[in-house]
């Protein structure tokens, strides 16, 4: 019967899409427990500092206020944020206080905290906490971290190094002296914050007679933070339950446990039976949460003569800030692997160095991993392109992986793809030749215009756990009612791609049963005891994986009751749409359900509880690919960049729901835009933030964005029965990489060979003088 | 010190007490429990808490309260008439026009304010007039088709 | 929640100004409040009593003087600027500011006066303001008086206004040239000017015959280009001849600096939007 769930397919609207556009999701800040109490943070205005005294009376008695904590206080009830279990190889994780006890280490880290009855009272008795710091001398720049005789970010290492990677494949050092040329450049990208419109939140609750804590957080990693909150509170896994309310977005920002969640967390045990509620305000989002890696290093490349790399190294810096960020799946090294890209280079070698500093802890958003190694990839073959007057396309076919499957030199596996076909694809879709000409006719005239193109190769699902040194799996759990109702429990859940209508549709379609009659659980510790989390792009590939073959195990059982309802052996028990026949006898699914339950007509020793728990472990690690031809604009005037063509072509392995993909596709274009053009989150010489509300954080809006160019060119990866590779944020990546390499281009007649990003007006503007000499204009 | 605030909320008359000091934002998710407007910015920079005031998009989070005061407002929660959904959210569903979904009653507050004003909007009528609400998840591309195809039947349906 | 204050909606310009008087500089006037409210939640201001504007009769009105003049009460807003056909007609340069000031939300319930009693120096009205010579008339228990734009925006958010006074309206003088352009560059984030230049021509017998040219966002106040309106008179409108003479317009003042923009990049910008104003306004003739 063709009503049934057919696993792929055009959605006609999210499963979630009906309450999220009447205004009933529910996020975060719209949970409004009875009694509920909140929490205003008292952060560090230093950069480094010691504290000498937090002095907390006249704060204290401050109406509508419950209570002020400072670290002594919480220390009867939790102790620091560690990393659980064995640390990554080199790396270095030192705990992380609720509140900061002798040193504040950035500025915006907590040291007290406020509760009181409502927000506004909270905040005006913090006006009365009278903090007592005095300021240490500290490392903002990430190269000065490693320099003898500065100071230590965690004086109890010895050192600022946070993890050292080195990951190499073949001789480097040999390929630059066979090489024709050996180009260099340093190449860096700035911290930023990804901003999520939704920022964090938190709502704890201590139920003392059941002694239990109960979290609700807007994260990435349910399970990961129910680890986290349990070990810091001391107690057992088993008396913390975390929910996820709809999640407003995430992009790396909301993964792991910080120290805001365990505050709360702290504070609801010790004011129970009220619960506590927190709530960050944009400025703390922007300026004190968690932010995106900043690295800088030098870029080597040998080339021989005719185009063809031999040879490619990559020695950087990267700064984690003041804490390492304790998240799941945490794999620096997986970047390394990639560095590569889509080439057959015979010797690469990266590596990095992390280190800490006295700013906000970083992570890697927007693409853990891919994003890094795929820019500086996709840098190096312009830098070669231009070094050797060829085409930038041309130059990338020379080095291209001629088939898939193939292993690059540093060990990243590609198992299904076309290179060749992507590139022409979209050489085609974008009429490059036609582009090229324009450009050179408009360059003719005057006009700054450049064209740049960026091929990704990212990670989607990582695995396997052996390989990654991080959980890799994935577990889901399908259980279906008396009544034929299915209900499907995962550890990933959705920050806005969807996946509630497609893991609904997947165990459907497993089951033989309409779509419908399926509903996605949210996500709960304690309805699904076991997972990871949604991060990476690896939510359909693993997740789906284990939703699949759950709903499976599922349907085999059902079958097996059938053959034990109609008479049969299982092999006999076909399906008509929903129903089970053998011949001409015939149950109908309602009625098997309801039989299994009842348990009369199962065979002896088989289970009334129709469900079944399945893990998937990835047996290696997808690599969704992205090619991405960018044109932009120079007013040579003003500096302004515009973009004015985009055109995406993408391998992301099946899609399950092409018009989800062309969402996330559109929407990761829109970013990388916006990632090479504007996103920075700079501070000040004194380490201060200097972008606090949206009146300095640029972000992309609805004008401003071009129309863009998109489609797919799919191969199936084998690596998991759905066929999908995720998304992840390779074509963010890609965007990103194409509009820099344009921006370049365009500025490439005056002689400049690598702009670091964000391209901004003033930065663009003083090339173009320094380069035409005086005036500018 | 309360005021007693008297307005018509999504065509409904509605009393309640408020403070001087909160924000319309603040009157519609604390007091009235309304939460389908967000707070995005909370600084009349994003557009999360867009709702419409005598027929006119505003961003509720600088807006007092008490502004008002005998006025019309409608919300996100105001658009669906009975059980059936507004063409713009139908519009936004079919055209899959939102991902994480905090910025989207915003969005369509802010879109029937300028379908009710220009019928038949063009596109760079439509960025212009949306280019107040931020999404960080869609690239605006699927949100502006959206708009543009609810343009006929929104019209019609008055 | 803001820190709390006292709340009073006079009914009448009397009434407002006896409790100006009353609370001195204990108190902010609302208008549209889209430059209060955010810097009251920024904690940059903290009012005792906020007196809001909203009830008071006459205050919204955009109405025309015989001589061809307008007159903007307090409390109309951008959009009411933007779609008026007695502004469009009488200053479309005015008109044509008010439709790029902030977004959709912001033009539909911020005021034009309100914006210029905050007097943020990236401000785009200004720039335009000054270009058309624009009056503030004020009340206070002294009477009324009018001041012109360029004397009452004093600094960095700083106005000649007395905390007993109130600005009641913005006087625009009759339109005499229809050869008038606003451009600007806007900052990324705030879409707020980092210069912003209007410019309006009076073309007679084929030469220019009187020019006024408003500069914002660049420096602590607006300021007027005197000395290139004077060199202007008696050229010939031609797009682009008046390069050489637009170098440096800003030099002399005190540049703004900060993370957005270094004076450097301002001063230049002051040039490119000059230049570029110029030209627009000049191609308008005859459209």
């Amino acid at each position: 019967m063709s009503t049934n769930a057919r696993i792929e397919g055009e959605s006609t609207g999210l499963e979630e899409g009906p309450r999220l556009v009447s205004g009933c999701g529910l996020f975060i800040a719209d949970l409004r427990p009875p009694e509920v109490l909140h929490v205003h943070l008292v952060r560090s205005l230093e950069a480094h500092a010691r504290i000498r005294s937090i002095e907390t009376p006249a704060a204290s008695a401050s109406p509508g206020v419950v209570g002020v904590f400072t670290h002594t206080e919480l220390a009867f009830v939790c102790d620091p944020l560690e990393w659980i279990g064995p640390l990554p190889p080199n790396t270095r994780c030192p705990p992380r206080p609720a509140l900061a006890q002798w040193e504040a280490r950035f500025a915006g880290e907590p040291l007290a905290a406020v509760v009181a009855e409502s927000v506004a009272e909270a905040r005006k008795a913090a006006e009365g906490l009278e903090v007592n710091l005095e300021p240490l001398p500290g490392i903002l720049e990430p190269e000065s971290a490693l320099l003898q005789r500065v100071p230590c970010v965690h004086v109890s290492l010895g050192g600022n190094v946070a993890y050292q990677f080195v990951v190499s494949g073949g001789d480097t050092e040999e390929g630059f002296r066979k090489a024709d040329r050996v180009l260099t450049h340093r190449i860096a990208r700035p911290r930023y914050h990804p901003a999520p419109l939704e920022t964090r939140g938190v709502v704890a609750r201590w139920l003392e007679s059941e002694k239990r804590l109960e979290v609700w957080s807007s994260t990435e990693s349910p399970h990961f933070l129910r680890a986290q909150l349990a070990g810091a509170m001391r107690l057992p896994q088993s008396a913390v339950r975390v929910f996820t309310p709809d999640v407003g977005g995430a992009f790396g920002s909301k993964l792991g446990a910080t120290p805001e969640e365990l505050v709360v967390c702290a504070i609801a045990r010790i004011v129970a039976p009220r619960p506590v509620q927190w709530i960050e305000t944009r400025e703390e989002s922007l300026a004190f949460s968690t932010q995106a890696r900043a690295t800088s290093g030098e870029l080597k490349v040998g080339v021989r003569e005719d185009g063809r790399l031999l040879s490619i190294s990559y020695d950087g810096i990267d700064d984690v800030g003041a804490y390492l960020p304790i998240v799941p799946g945490h794999n620096p090294s997986a970047e390394g692997t990639l560095l590569c890209g889509a080439y057959q280079i015979p010797a690469a070698r990266m590596a990095v160095t992390a280190v800490f500093t006295n700013n906000p802890p970083a992570t890697s958003c927007h693409g853990a991993g891919a994003c890094g190694a795929g820019y500086i990839i996709e840098r190096a073959m312009d830098l070669v392109a231009a070094a050797l007057e060829l085409d930038c396309v041309e130059v990338r076919r020379l080095n291209l992986f001629r088939e898939l499957p193939a292993t690059t030199v540093t060990r990243a596996r590609y198992d299904s793809g076309d290179f060749s076909r992507l590139v022409d694809r979209a050489v085609e879709r974008s009429q490059y030749a036609v582009l090229r000409h324009e450009t050179s006719s408009r360059r003719r005239k005057g006009e700054l215009v450049g064209l740049g193109v960026a091929l990704l190769v990212g990670i989607g699902a990582q695995g396997p756990s052996r390989e990654t040194g991080g959980p890799a799996w994935e577990a889901a759990t399908v259980h279906v009612s008396a009544d034929g109702s299915a209900e499907v429990f995962t550890g990933g859940l959705a920050c806005g791609e969807g996946h509630e209508t497609v893991l609904a549709r997947i165990a459907a379609h497993a089951l033989g049963v309409k779509a419908d009659a399926v509903r996605v659980g949210r996500a709960d510790t304690q309805t699904m005891r076991a997972g990871v989390g949604s991060f990476g792009g690896r939510s359909i590939a693993t997740t789906g994986s284990a939703v699949l073959g759950a709903a499976r195990a599922l349907e085999r059982r059902l079958r097996g009751v059938a053959a034990g309802i109609l008479c049969t052996s299982v092999e006999y028990v076909d399906r008509d749409g929903a129903d089970f026949v053998s011949g001409s006898r015939r149950v109908s699914y309602r009625d098997l359900c309801l039989l299994a339950h009842g348990a009369s007509q199962l065979e002896p020793g088989s289970s009334p509880l129709l469900e079944e728990t399945f893990v998937f472990e990835p047996q290696g690690s997808t690599h969704p690919i992205s090619i991405h031809v960018a044109q932009v604009v120079i007013d040579s005037e003003t500096g302004e960049v515009s973009v004015e063509r985009c055109c995406n072509v993408r391998d992301l392995g099946r899609e399950l729901d092409p018009a989800l993909v062309e969402a996330q596709v559109r929407g990761g274009i829109a970013l990388g835009i916006e990632l090479a053009l504007l996103a920075g989150s700079p501070r000040g010489d004194d380490g201060q933030p200097l972008q606090r509300t949206f009146m300095e954080r640029p972000v992309s809006r609805a004008q401003g964005v071009p129309r863009f160019d998109i489609s797919s060119l799919p191969t199936p990866t084998t690596l998991n029965p759905l066929g999908a590779k995720g998304l992840g944020d390779t074509v963010t990546m890609a965007a990103f990489a194409s509009v820099m390499n344009a921006v370049v281009d365009a500025l490439r007649p005056l002689g400049v060979l690598h702009v670091d990003p964000p391209a901004t007006p003033e930065k663009i503007w003083r090339i173009v003088r320094s380069c035409r000499g005086t005036g500018g204009a | 010190m309360k005021s007693h605030l008297t307005f018509e909320l999504n065509g409904e008359a509605t009393e309640t007490f408020c403070e001087p000091r909160q924000s319309l934002l603040e009157v519609l998710r604390d007091e009235l429990k309304l939460t389908g407007s967000k707070e995005g910015c909370n600084n009349g920079n994003c557009g999360a808490c867009s709702v419409l005031l005598d027929g006119r998009v505003v961003n509720s989070c600088i807006v007092f309260g008490l502004e008002a005061q005998g006025r019309k407002v409608t919300t996100i929660e105001g658009l669906a008439e009975g059980g059936t959904l507004h063409p713009l959210q139908q519009k936004f569903l079919e055209h899959a026009a939102l991902q994480c979904g905090i910025c989207t009653p915003g969005f369509l507050v802010a879109a029937k304010a300028l379908l009710d004003v220009h019928p038949h909007p063009t596109e760079a009528q439509a960025r212009a007039w949306l280019a107040g609400n931020l999404c960080r998840c869609t690239g605006y591309d699927k949100i502006i088709r959206a708009v543009l195809d609810a343009a006929p039947s929104a019209s019609g349906g008055k | 929640m803001l820190p709390a204050f006292e709340y009073r909606s006079p009914l009448s310009v009397e009434e407002a100004l006896e409790l100006l008087a009353k609370y001195r500089e204990d108190v902010k006037v609302l208008a549209g409040g889209h430059s209060l409210i955010p810097a009251m939640k920024q904690g940059e201001v903290c009012p005792k009593v906020l007196l809001d504007l909203r009830r008071m009769a006459g205050l919204s009105a955009i109405d025309p003087f015989e001589d061809g003049g307008l007159r903007i009460g307090a409390l109309v807003t951008h959009r009411d600027l933007e779609i008026s056909e007695l502004a469009r007609g009488r200053s479309p340069l005015l008109a044509e500011v008010a439709s790029q000031v902030g977004d959709a939300q912001v033009r539909n319930f911020g005021t034009l006066v309100g914006s210029v009693c905050q007097a943020d120096p990236a401000s785009d009205y200004p720039a335009a303001l000054l270009a058309l010579e624009a009056q503030v008339v004020v009340a206070s228990p002294r009477g009324e008086r009018s001041v012109p734009v360029e004397g009452f925006i004093q600094g960095a958010f700083e106005t000649a206004l007395e905390p007993d006074e109130l600005v009641l309206a913005i006087d625009v003088p009759r339109s005499w040239a229809r050869t008038a352009a606003y451009v600007r560059v806007r900052h990324v984030a705030s879409g707020f000017a980092l210069a912003g230049v209007a410019a309006q021509i009076l073309v007679e017998d084929g030469r220019i015959a009187s020019a006024r040219i408003g500069v914002t966002g660049v420096a602590e106040r607006a300021f007027r280009l005197a000395v290139i309106e004077e060199q202007l008179l008696g050229r010939e409108p031609l797009p682009g001849a008046f390069a050489e003479m637009i170098r440096g317009v800003a030099l002399g003042r005190e540049i703004l600096s900060d993370g957005a923009a270094s004076a450097e990049y301002r001063s230049h910008l002051a040039d490119v939007c000059t230049a570029r104003a110029l030209r627009k306004a000049i191609s308008r003739i005859g459209v």
